[in-house]
């Protein structure tokens, strides 16, 4: 077996990090800071992979943003309510400092062109494939760049709710704590967006299942 | 490639980072739902004196002294409580949409919870007959809320067009003497006044009278209703 265990005796007791839930590490975080560590290693692939979807923007601003991520979210222990997934909750401060980043930089060209953003969406269209019942297949590359320009051009809010269902695989209650939406909403959103996805895919003459 | 974790926990270790106190998250949240307790209570307040209003709100006798449909209206609905019902409704669905999980519910479904436990809060206050204490209270301790009541009943106070506002200092069979809001002293004949004239005929009773005026201080009545209460002390002192 390859996987790697992590102990650490705390006032005697042998810990499995490994195996122990985010919340229960938060609580271990509040009585001792290193135990932060092992939280960031939970995430820090998954937030910068997200930020990198969710913004498109350059790898060395989305680790910057993953930096801010992180501190803030140590600052801001205390205000982690377990009635939440500890995932949910930080997932929501990186997409709260993402939008920050892309506010303050607006004027300033770090943000990359979306359609340079190959594997991302790439990733995207694959996941989409199985869900939204249009394209028979995206083998070619101009049909990829067709799809990867609808993506691109979706509404950030589509594309927002999209990348969370698919890509990060999270369920309605768990995107609606991220957007902070109810679930309801959420459920409409991602429905009006693969809706508008099959929309565009048509007008592009994209092949359909249909 | 660079180890975020690493380089964050470094980051902590050198600057001597601590989490935020948690009382920093406990007590604005806290504090948002004392709002919310306080604004559902004015809310069920306003839907007390709303119905009481309407208890005491005679739609007949409004239609005959309204010239027009929205002066029929301005007779009809008590606005200030109305205006003041949906403030407080309003604030309190703003307030719990910005608590912790205010976001986690619809907008329907919170308005539909909190106007539904209002109403019904509202309705328990008006059967425990406390809206009317309430209304004393506002008239004796804020001057403007009693100004809105004396310029609403000074609506009514119309002899010449037939409609007299003022509260009974003597009554028998046939007549009333009523103090109207001018202080004059107005003799009312009664003897064709119809239905349940008990409750409305006491020294004290405050009341709206339609009819006709007969003379100078003289009033013949058709039709009484008791409105919805006798002025404090102080103004009739004044």
């Amino acid at each position: 077996m390859n996987q790697v265990y992590y102990f650490t005796a705390i006032s005697g007791i042998v810990m499995d990090y490994q195996n122990m839930t985010d919340e229960a590490l938060v609580k271990l975080t509040l009585k001792n800071p290193e135990m932060f560590y092992h939280l960031m290693q939970r995430y820090e692939q998954k937030l910068l992979r997200y930020i990198r979807y969710f913004s498109s923007i350059d790898e060395q601003s989305a680790e910057d943003v993953v930096q801010e991520t992180f501190l803030n979210a140590y600052k801001s222990l205390n205000s982690f309510d377990p009635d939440m997934k500890f995932s949910s909750w930080i997932y929501r401060i990186a997409r709260n400092e993402t939008v920050d980043f892309l506010r303050k930089n607006l004027n300033k060209k770090k943000v990359i062109s979306l359609e340079s953003n190959n594997e991302n969406d790439l990733q995207l269209i694959d996941l989409l494939k199985s869900d939204v019942d249009v394209l028979k297949d995206v083998k070619t590359a101009e049909m990829k760049n067709k799809v990867r320009a609808i993506i691109s051009a979706m509404p950030k809010e589509y594309k927002e709710v999209l990348i969370l269902r698919y890509m990060e695989e999270k369920g309605y209650n768990e995107i609606g704590d991220i957007l902070q939406k109810p679930s309801g909403t959420v459920a409409i959103l991602i429905s009006r967006a693969k809706s508008y996805f099959k929309d565009v895919a048509i007008k592009y003459g994209l092949d359909l299942l249909i | 490639m660079v180890d975020l974790s690493k380089k964050v926990f470094e980051k902590i270790k050198k600057d001597h980072l601590t989490p935020t106190s948690a009382w920093h998250y406990v007590l604005p949240n806290v504090l948002k739902w004392i709002w919310i307790v306080v604004v559902v209570i004015m809310a069920a307040v306003s839907t007390a004196l709303i119905l009481w209003e309407f208890q005491l709100n005679d739609v007949d006798m409004n239609r005959l002294a309204a010239d027009d449909f929205w002066e029929f209206m301005y007779f009809n609905v008590p606005y200030l409580w109305v205006v003041l019902l949906i403030i407080f409704g309003g604030l309190a669905h703003l307030i719990y949409k910005y608590t912790k999980f205010g976001y986690r519910h619809c907008r329907w479904t919170v308005f539909t919870v909190l106007g539904g436990f209002i109403v019904l809060f509202g309705i328990t206050l008006c059967v425990s007959e406390l809206a009317e204490p309430v209304d004393s209270v506002l008239r004796e301790n804020f001057s403007m809320y009693d100004d809105i009541e004396v310029e609403e009943s000074q609506r009514w106070d119309m002899p010449s067009k037939g409609i007299l506002v003022g509260s009974v200092t003597a009554v028998n069979d046939k007549i009333i003497v009523l103090e109207r809001l001018n202080e004059e002293e107005w003799i009312v004949d009664i003897s064709e006044v119809k239905g349940d004239r008990e409750e409305k005929l006491m020294v004290g009773a405050f009341l709206r009278i339609l009819g006709n005026q007969t003379g100078d201080y003289l009033f013949k009545a058709s039709k009484i209703a008791l409105w919805k209460r006798v002025f404090g002390g102080s103004r009739q002192e004044s």
